[in-house]
């Protein structure tokens, strides 16, 4: 019996080390997985038309009431695709699955941006979105750009834990007039008591008229004939007040709402333009892609670029940006806190490798390959741009000096597929 | 001529389908809720990303169960109407006769309920959907519940009613078949292949999330045959106002009302 | 012809007059929920669902030309055959029951949106005025001339006695919006960017902030037109038409 239960228990023991890896195995697979419809929309979308970088999460948990800023900075891509429409009206749109947060602010270039606006090809926009939390949860947070005819363009999200209760959410603001007001209930009481007003005005009137057995007799009449006798004077007269009291209550609730809010105004439309950020006259590095493919079974794309260094230090290449994908030099490494804490399912921290010169002297010009590989390629659904209708690639390309000073260029251009 | 088959019956014959038809409506009522149950516990946990595993764990395998579901539900359903059907329905007495319109009417009551959920409640409640996810997907969670759900099962529901009426009412046989009621089941019906000129047109036409976009006017138009269910309860009237005639009556016409 | 009415049937038959109406109407009541419902949410369905797109130009006259269509359609069903004047209020009710189902189970308990946020347009207030205009005149046409505006003219005050404190003035981070545009703004609808939205965006002549009573005139106009179409809708679908030929 002692064997018995030792053997069993070893049995058990194994069973639940098992469950566990699986579990942790599911675990890790669902944090790795973790998207908000991007993987659908086409490579080429998400790599020729809004170039996120810099983005970050101020908190990743916070309790309800308590607000986590999103920011970062986007470059609107010079290869904007001809099919797609060109951001010429857009909206700065934040992606959480649904009001679990309420949205508090967002900023382009401090420029505050509630309405919609305009993007240049080709320019770079510091932006931020302030949400606070309102439901608890644990919420992807995305970055996103609605571009007028194209749709969502959804930049790199990561999780949000909010703690606490929804009872305990107030969203208070003060309106001109004075008052302060909740903007998650206000009106509510109103709205209620006219809707279920009407509601029973609507109701009684057909209460009067339709009450089983009413259909056949009026039915048999009609066809006989008699249908005007149907109609009696108490009906004509029901009618009458029933129209009376619909016209006078509609005014009389008219004229009490302008009392109460006699100072309203239209729903406000606008567009808010924004400048780009600076850009320096003189390009400081330059880049030229000679040639890019990509290789299915290894999922690795390798370029062959040509770059010029015009500035007055050597720099090296730490960063290959693509989609929300961040491949990193690992010679070069994260340099910045920003760069630690970004998704780590976004972030393929030895990702890309650079052979050729990989110090590039000052006012050098020389030719680098580049070898982009990690499993985000598939994971993402970006290899899935060799079968698409577009093949042409987009993506960042990252140099450092010694003093860490960035300077970031665009590249792209057709990529070809090898199979073997 | 037997006058006792003109004689009015009691009301529980003429109702005797009345206990399946608050099965059938409360096992829909069930279905439904638990749709929504499942789309409330797992929507926001598994069905913001198409490409996740867990969507094809949590929402495809629901979608492969219910269409394999739905279509043996139909044909155990439909080949019932069918096999069960007289071939004559001459020996069909008044009160027969008016016993199957009571049938009929819940046949229709069904469909009618049926039609609520799928093209009033499911379809709007896909507009609530689709600002908390960006669109990945002809399967969303919403898109699984009413496409692939209750859009089904309405049309199952309304092809019973045609079959029923077809194959039990003595009127279909000798004057054809209601106008007005195959307006009714076709049109609603023709929605659900409507659903993919909807989905070509989000997925290469149209990429906002507007509800009343041109793209969705084949629904509204679709929609609109429902109305046929004014002629077809303007038939059954004519129909059953003739049947109480003929039915031996106490009462003569009398003066009207006040 | 007999001059008289037909009377109270007897009890048995009462009985199944009784339940077949009761079977009947409900049935009808749900269908025209899906028919109408369907076709407001998919032609006027966003300015319906959002606060923020309620405006003096669109909403004021899609709502009530959109809506008009079922109201006429039951009124030639329920008046032509019935003498019934309750065709619009029928199909109002009907709709907005629909439609606060949704907007209480689907977007507030699911997608977490406020209630303020998806508030429905009432229309019972123009409903029963028409149903009452159609009983008084008993006429489709003076129905259509005088009854269709009136619905049309009462539909915003109607609705402005709860939407107006969301007509507020409110300043956020120094731009001036309302309270309807800031919880629009606040509660995030991913599939709703700012720039989607139909709503009046300002043009030379709005005639001294009179643009509510132009559009409100303009939905009126509307609205007597797409009557008497619907009207003529509503009888066509009402046909008791059998056909004998195969389809």
């Amino acid at each position: 019996m002692t064997k018995h239960f030792i053997k069993n228990t070893c049995i058990s023991q194994r069973l639940t080390s098992l469950l566990a890896c699986l579990l942790l195995i599911l675990l890790v697979i669902s944090e790795a997985a973790i998207a908000h419809g991007e993987r659908s929309q086409e490579p080429t979308l998400r790599m020729r038309t809004i170039q996120w970088y810099d983005v970050s999460w101020s908190k990743d948990k916070i309790e309800v009431n308590d607000t986590v800023i999103v920011r970062g900075k986007f470059k609107i891509s010079k290869n904007w695709p001809n099919a797609i429409a060109k951001p010429d009206v857009a909206f700065l749109n934040i992606s959480i699955p649904g009001p679990v947060f309420v949205r508090t602010g967002s900023f382009v270039n401090g420029v505050n941006m509630v309405n919609s606006t305009r993007f240049e090809l080709g320019r770079d926009y510091e932006w931020e979105v302030h949400l606070k939390a309102r439901h608890p949860g644990r919420w992807h947070v995305h970055a996103m750009l609605n571009v007028e005819g194209a749709g969502p363009i959804i930049g790199p999200g990561q999780y949000v834990e909010v703690t606490g209760d929804h009872d305990d959410f107030i969203n208070e603001i003060s309106t001109i007039t004075g008052e302060v007001i909740n903007l998650d209930t206000y009106g509510l009481t109103n709205i209620i008591s006219w809707h279920a007003f009407w509601a029973v005005f609507g109701f009684c009137w057909l209460a009067y008229w339709l009450r089983p057995p009413v259909l056949f007799r009026r039915y048999q009449a009609v066809k006989n004939g008699q249908g005007d006798e149907l109609i009696c004077k108490k009906d004509r007269i029901v009618a009458a007040i029933m129209l009376s009291l619909s016209i006078t209550i509609t005014f009389i609730g008219y004229q009490w709402a302008e009392s109460q809010w006699p100072e309203t105004i239209a729903l406000q439309s606008a567009s808010s333009p924004v400048e780009p950020l600076p850009q320096p006259e003189m390009a400081f590095v330059k880049t030229k892609l000679i040639k890019a493919i990509y290789r299915v079974p290894g999922r690795s794309m390798e370029m062959r670029i040509e770059v010029t260094n015009n500035t007055n230090h050597s720099i090296r290449l730490g960063e290959f940006n693509s989609a929300t994908v961040r491949f990193i030099n690992p010679n070069v490494g994260l340099v910045d806190d920003i760069a630690k804490k970004y998704p780590k399912h976004l972030l393929a921290t030895h990702g890309l490798t650079v052979t050729g010169s990989p110090l590039i002297k000052p006012k050098q010009t020389v030719t680098l390959k580049i070898v982009a590989q990690d499993a985000s390629w598939e994971v993402e659904r970006l290899a899935s741009l060799i079968y698409d209708p577009d093949s042409r690639f987009g993506g960042l390309l990252f140099f450092y000096n010694e003093f860490n000073t960035r300077y970031i260029t665009e590249i792209g251009g057709t990529l070809s597929p090898r199979f073997i | 001529m037997d006058t006792s088959k003109l004689k009015p019956q009691p009301l529980s014959y003429y109702l005797k389908g009345f206990k399946q038809f608050i099965c059938a409506v409360l096992i829909l009522f069930g279905v439904y809720l638990a749709a929504i149950w499942y789309q409330f516990s797992f929507a926001h946990l598994y069905g913001l990303e198409a490409h996740d595993p867990n969507f094809e764990t949590y929402w495809m395998s629901w979608l492969y169960t219910e269409i394999v579901l739905e279509i043996i539900i139909a044909i155990c359903l439909w080949s019932y109407l069918w096999v069960t059907r007289e071939l004559t329905l001459d020996h069909v007495t008044p009160n027969q006769e008016l016993q199957r319109y009571c049938t009929f009417s819940l046949f229709l009551a069904v469909y009618a309920w049926t039609l609520y959920w799928g093209v009033s409640y499911f379809t709007e409640q896909d507009g609530a959907w689709h600002q908390v996810v960006t669109r990945d997907t002809s399967f969303t969670p919403s898109h699984i519940m009413i496409f692939y759900l209750s859009f089904p099962l309405y049309i199952i529901a309304g092809v019973c009613t045609l079959l029923y009426a077809h194959t039990r009412l003595p009127i279909y046989q000798t004057e054809g078949v209601s106008l007005a009621h195959v307006i009714l089941v076709a049109g609603p019906f023709m929605i659900l292949p409507n659903v993919g000129l909807n989905e070509w047109g989000h997925a290469f036409w149209f990429m906002e999330e507007f509800f009343s976009a041109p793209l969705h006017w084949g629904f509204v138009i679709l929609g609109w045959c429902g109305l046929g269910l004014l002629g077809v309860i303007l038939q059954i009237m004519e129909r059953v106002s003739e049947i109480l005639n003929s039915l031996d009556t106490q009462n003569t016409l009398t003066q009207a009302d006040s | 012809m007999s001059n008289t009415l037909p009377s109270e049937p007897n009890a048995t038959t009462a009985h199944i007059i009784k339940a077949l109406e009761w079977i009947l109407i409900p049935t009808l009541f749900f269908v025209i929920i899906g028919s109408f419902h369907i076709h407001m949410m998919l032609t006027a369905g966003d300015w319906d669902f959002w606060l923020d797109w309620k405006d003096r130009e669109w909403w004021i006259v899609l709502s009530p030309v959109v809506t008009i269509t079922f109201c006429a359609a039951l009124h030639s069903f329920f008046w032509k055959n019935f003498r019934l004047p309750i065709g619009a209020t029928f199909a109002i009710l009907a709709l907005l029951t629909g439609e606060w189902v949704v907007r209480i189970t689907g977007f507030h308990a699911w997608s977490h949106y406020p209630i303020n946020l998806v508030t429905p347009a009432t229309f019972l207030a123009g409903a029963v005025a028409i149903d009452a205009i159609f009983l008084l005149t008993r006429s489709m046409l003076l129905t259509a001339i005088l009854g269709a505006p009136v619905y049309a003219l009462l539909f915003f005050p109607s609705n402005w006695a709860w939407l107006a404190a969301f007509h507020v003035p409110v300043e956020l981070h120094d731009q001036v919006m309302t309270v309807a545009d800031l919880i629009g703004f606040e509660y995030v609808r991913t599939g709703t960017p700012e720039y989607i939205r139909m709503i009046e965006r300002g043009t030379l002549r709005t005639f001294g902030q009179h643009s509510v009573a132009i559009s409100s005139f303009f939905a009126a106009f509307l609205s007597s037109l797409v009557y008497v179409l619907w009207w003529f809708i509503g009888k066509s679908f009402s046909s008791l038409k059998y056909i004998k030929e195969r389809i």
